[in-house]
């Protein structure tokens, strides 16, 4: 039957002439989202990346990740701990609510393209697998960030993940469909012509109190402009239920403690997300900066997971801060905002614990220098 | 299924696929499998009811074929509206029904044995009124003898499951439908052309105009007590627009659809933004549903045959009854019985007064300086300010879900809508639209508002794609390509549903 239909001259017509506009639109998409940068989608993203991209030459470090970099890491508390030890080192908080380890990655492919000859060194958080909040799919928050590499990298990783067939199979369809909403410009133009022609929707307050890109949950919850109303309703959601010391506390706490006994060194880490990792690796190190990952707290991710992936990483590149046996404080209704994060004295303790672990890293590798 | 979901942009090329290459002989089989799973993809009861509906229909068409005496003609017409309205108003006014008898009693203290509420979660089945009424008016042409009954239930099973006007109209006739459907139907270039051109315009009218203008539409609702004036007339032009848009968009795109697959469906809507008066709009608007209502309703009760006053009572009536079609609750009834209000006072002034001034010079100096335009004007003020009515309803109940202890009546919500559309000194929460959505998304969307008034305004009344088919090929591919970039660029693609799927 399909023999037939296409011996059918008008119906090859037909749909080669699909074919030829989709190639056009495709072709005229491509030309208009080559004149944004890879961050215009994200108000809070654009607000920290254009401040950076101003003051680059001020920093020689960055963190990127996920909320439990931009809402944990203080680098006033590290960067003065850090020189105190008479170390260089002045680092700008790059991480951004939602951001996983896929959304990291072009995060950090976007910064290396940003020349700055005194970043020497980035921090990556291993905190994450693939998958992302559903309320998200069609936002230019989320769009606009895709590229086939992103959408290949999830590809990748998602076949050796634990979860039901179904889940990860839908989740593929996901990430694929929004890499197609992103190289079609998908409902996002009317977004785009915005971050051209009126800026008046970012708030600058998003670089943090100490302009360095760090922003405690408490401060948030006062301004409460986070991009979508459901976010904000989430926050408070979640610090009410976190507060009133919901037994999920106790069930995440349980899971984390068991994943950290029950750890094995020689227990196999998950290949697409080691690889991924190193090929990031090997491109800073390409540029002469050196990246080091970090092993955040409270994490939605289950450490059965991310744990293996972190220790499979090279040796002094690596800061842990997730172990709930060595930082039970992380984990305790005093110090945290919600279920996954940490309020801002949680948030100050884990910048001073970073900046102990940092300052020996560093120095070992000035020896080996 | 939704026309603007993923699922759809799978099932059409597949449907087209099966149904343009299988014998002629097994064609309605493939209409009719397509119809129930387009249907049932909503829920598989809804498919049962189609089913239903069919069974009940057929089965009365057929007898009354068979049988002459007109009283036992209309035996078989009675069980078959029975069948179709028992199940319109089982489905959709039985809560309605129920509430108003409720409070009907309580005035008078006496309790109601049926508890509160017991109808309210009674899923409304996707469309029910398009395919009841659609289904009806196949019986009622049997009984009148302007359609021979058909005989085979596949063929008329395709006509109740056609599925690209079965959720959303337009309400085919059998006399149009059922010839078309016994038809042969193979690929044709020019057919396709015009029926994909047809399918974008109609996405375009969907997802780039009106899921737009739902932004504003939403707030002139939600924050009903603080937009005012100027924002409220902007507002209830918006909404007007935006289901202008989306009813119209989902008929090209059905219209479409169906024209691909080598099927001529009627037209429902024609520019009613160049109405002349709110007759005309009738003629122009939903034509599928007022071309219905005037057949077996308007024409039923005498029509303009009947004495001043039985005609004023007639008009008020079908659009009564026409608002009663549109929602089972009192503020839409009300809405469109303003219209027929409107409309019975515009036939009062023509058969009493206009008549004797029109010879007059006063009067051709007034029509000479008053044009075409003006009166558009007018009549869709007149539409709009009545169908700032239409969403009160909705609105209260996403209130009252939204805010349970402090429950709003529709009446408070239209008195203050109508209370601060006259504050003609404020133009209240304007400023908020724009710190909320943005200058730009403004923009954007009376660009294309502008762009579409001026577009219907030079086509007129011919179908637009045939004035796009007739360009040489240079003009015609820009179009395509400027069409599709609004379409991928501006639309808004999170499978919102359509307004009328409600009814």
């Amino acid at each position: 039957m399909f023999k037939k239909l296409f011996q059918n001259k008008s119906v090859v017509k037909t749909i080669r002439n699909i074919g030829i506009l989709l190639l056009i639109l495709l072709v005229v998409s491509n030309i208009v989202r080559l004149m944004l940068p890879f961050y215009w989608g994200d108000a809070t993203q654009t607000v920290k990346y254009e401040y950076y991209e101003k003051h680059k030459e001020q920093y020689n470090a960055v963190y990127i990740g996920g909320s439990l970099e931009y809402r944990h890491i203080n680098p006033r508390i590290i960067d003065s701990i850090a020189q105190k030890n008479g170390l260089d080192f002045h680092s700008f908080n790059l991480g951004i609510d939602g951001h996983g380890i896929i959304q990291e990655m072009r995060d950090l492919d976007g910064l290396l393209e940003i020349e700055n000859p005194n970043l020497k060194y980035i921090f990556f958080s291993i905190s994450s697998e693939v998958y992302f909040f559903k309320a998200n799919l069609h936002t230019p928050k989320w769009v606009s960030w895709q590229s086939a590499p992103t959408m290949l990298d999830a590809l990748k990783i998602l076949p050796s993940l634990n979860d039901p067939l179904k889940y990860r199979t839908k989740m593929g369809a996901f990430w694929i469909s929004s890499w197609v909403e992103n190289i079609f410009n998908i409902g996002t133009v009317p977004d785009m012509l915005k971050f051209y022609l009126d800026k008046s929707y970012l708030d600058s307050s998003y670089v943090g109190k100490n302009k360095d890109g760090h922003y405690p949950y408490d401060y948030e919850e006062y301004h409460l402009f986070m991009e979508y109303k459901w976010e904000d309703t989430l926050l408070l959601e979640s610090r009410h239920r976190f507060e009133k010391g919901d037994p999920y506390t106790d069930t995440m706490n349980n899971q984390i403690l068991r994943s950290f006994e029950q750890y094995k060194p020689d227990t196999k880490p998950n290949k697409a997300m080691v690889d991924l990792c190193m090929n990031a690796y090997k491109k800073c190190a390409k540029k002469g900066i050196q990246l080091i990952f970090m092993l955040p707290p409270k994490a939605r991710t289950s450490y059965d997971l991310l744990l293996p992936v972190f220790n499979a990483m090279p040796e002094g590149t690596k800061i842990s801060l997730a172990d709930i046996r060595k930082y039970p404080k992380f984990y305790s209704i005093e110090y945290g905002y919600n279920f996954h994060h940490l309020n801002e004295k949680g948030a100050n303790l884990l910048s001073e614990e970073f900046a102990k672990q940092l300052v020996p890293l560093l120095k070992s590798q000035l020896q080996i220098n | 299924m939704l026309f603007n979901s993923l699922h759809f942009l799978l099932f059409f090329p597949i449907f087209c696929y099966l149904y343009l290459t299988v014998a002629k002989k097994h064609q309605w089989k493939i209409l009719v499998a397509g119809g129930y799973y387009f249907y049932g993809n909503f829920s598989p009861f809804f498919a049962i009811i189609l089913f239903i509906i069919t069974c009940n229909d057929f089965i009365a068409g057929k007898m009354m074929d068979k049988i002459q005496e007109t009283s036992k003609k209309k035996k078989w017409l009675f069980l078959s509206m029975a069948g179709n309205l028992g199940i319109l108003f089982t489905f959709k006014y039985l809560d309605f029904a129920d509430n108003n008898i409720r409070e009907l009693l309580a005035i008078f203290h006496i309790p109601w044995f049926v508890p509160e509420p017991y109808f309210n979660n009674w899923v409304v089945p996707v469309g029910v009124s398009f395919l009841t009424f659609q289904s009806l008016s196949y019986t009622i042409d049997v009984y009148k003898g302007i359609t021979r009954a058909e005989q085979h239930f596949g063929y008329f099973a395709s006509f109740t499951a056609f599925w690209p006007v079965m959720v959303n109209g337009p309400i085919e006739r059998a006399k149009n439908l059922l010839p078309q459907i016994k038809e042969e139907h193979r690929f044709d270039y020019d057919r396709m052309r015009q029926g994909l051109f047809r399918i974008a315009w109609g996405f375009f009218k969907k997802v780039v105009i009106a899921d737009r203008l739902a932004f504003y539409v939403d707030d002139l609702y939600l924050h009903y007590n603080e937009i005012s004036g100027w924002t409220t007339i902007l507002g209830g032009f918006f909404f007007f627009m935006q289901v202008y848009c989306d009813f119209s968009g989902y008929s090209d795109i059905a219209l479409g659809a169906a024209k691909v697959i080598g099927i001529d469906v009627m037209e429902n809507f024609k520019r009613p933004l160049f109405a002349k008066n709110l007759a005309d709009i009738w003629t122009r608007w939903h034509i599928s549903l007022s071309t219905w209502l005037t057949d077996y309703v308007f024409f039923y009760l005498g029509a303009y045959k009947a004495s001043g006053k039985k005609v004023i009572f007639n008009v008020i009536f079908v659009l009564a009854i026409c608002g009663l079609w549109h929602g089972a609750n009192w503020p839409m009834v009300i809405a469109f019985t303003m219209v027929g209000v409107f409309m019975a006072i515009r036939y009062w002034w023509q058969a009493n007064v206009l008549r004797v001034i029109k010879p007059s010079n006063s009067y051709k100096l007034f029509d000479k300086y008053f044009p075409d335009w003006m009166h558009s004007v007018v009549t869709v003020s007149l539409f709009v300010f009545c169908f700032l009515l239409f969403r009160v309803y909705t609105a209260q109940m996403m209130l009252n879900a939204q805010h349970p202890t402090a429950q709003v009546s529709w009446v408070t919500i239209a008195k203050e809508i109508y209370g601060n559309l006259f504050k003609l000194h404020t133009a209240g929460y304007f400023h908020a639209w724009m710190i909320h959505k943005g200058i730009v998304q403004f923009i954007v969307v009376v660009f294309f508002l502008i762009a579409l008034i001026v577009i219907e305004a030079l086509i007129g009344d011919e179908k637009i794609e045939r004035v796009v088919l007739v360009k040489n090929k240079t003009q015609r591919w820009m179009i395509y390509i400027v069409l599709l970039i609004c379409i991928v660029w501006f639309g808004i693609f999170n499978n919102t549903t359509f307004v009328y799927f409600q009814y």
